[in-house]
């Protein structure tokens, strides 16, 4: 029996090409608390990383939120240690939001990533933006070259 | 210092309501939201209801007109959100976050 493929060959019926799948985009934060016991104070760290990756189902979409869950924890503690010296005890937390069509159908290859530090003042919450960044997701295909 | 760039105007408000309630209660809470906007001088153009990760509803309505933050984040606080994540949504907007109103939800099915 002729496959498809084989068929349209033969046949020279022009094959349709697979669509892409739409590029949506995540969103997500990871956050977790630490106490301060020489400033006897309370801070909240979040982190809020934004990406655009093609996925078309729910098992996509659940797969790249895991890849993101773990790139992202990775991330969170190796970067609060490194710039501010904070090793965190307590649980970090990393919630999803909703994920949306991107605007423009592109891809990428890194996460952009905004920080904040949350601390108690005068029983309201007070946030600092620490230096923005970018987080690394996936490695960029090659042109030309090695795959 | 460089100045800091003002946030995009809202046209969604979104409100997490920690409680589960009889459906009746939510018909009421539909007309409570066309109240409290009317008195602004708002309407709602559609108010929807999805029930949350946890416990209770999602509750998002969307304006006829964009609102300043802050005065989005007023409004969700007079319909009923969450406290604590008003209180951190303030603190989002006053540091310049654009993104400062959060829903955390599962893929949709």
């Amino acid at each position: 029996m002729h496959s498809r493929r084989r068929f349209a060959k033969t046949h020279k019926i022009r094959q349709r090409r697979p669509r892409p799948a739409p590029v949506r985009v995540f969103r997500m934060t990871v956050s977790s608390f630490s106490y301060d016991e020489r400033k006897h104070q309370l801070f909240e760290y979040e982190m809020h990383c934004k990406i655009a990756r093609r996925a078309r189902t729910r098992a996509d979409i659940k797969r790249i939120r895991k890849q993101l869950e773990e790139k992202g924890r990775k991330h969170f503690h190796y970067w609060l240690l490194k710039h501010l010296k904070v090793s965190l005890d307590r649980e970090v937390r990393v919630n999803f939001e909703h994920e949306q069509r991107a605007k423009k159908q592109i891809a990428q290859t890194h996460a952009s990533v905004r920080r904040f530090v949350m601390r108690r003042v005068d029983r309201r919450w007070d946030a600092q933006e620490l230096p923005s960044g970018r987080m690394r997701f996936a490695k960029r295909r090659r042109k030309h070259g090695r795959a | 210092m460089a100045e800091r760039k003002p946030l995009p105007l809202v046209w969604l408000l979104l409100i997490d309501l920690d409680i589960v309630v009889d459906k009746w209660w939510l018909q009421h809470y539909r007309r409570i939201v066309e109240l409290v906007l009317e008195s602004y001088g708002l309407n709602a153009t559609a108010i929807r209801i999805s029930p949350s990760r946890s416990k209770g509803y999602h509750v998002r309505i969307y304006l006829n007109k964009p609102v300043p933050s802050s005065f989005a984040n007023m409004l969700q606080w007079l319909l009923l959100d969450d406290h604590g994540r008003v209180d951190f949504n303030r603190a989002r907007i006053n540091a310049g976050f654009d993104e400062w109103s959060k829903f955390f939800e599962d893929p949709r099915k």
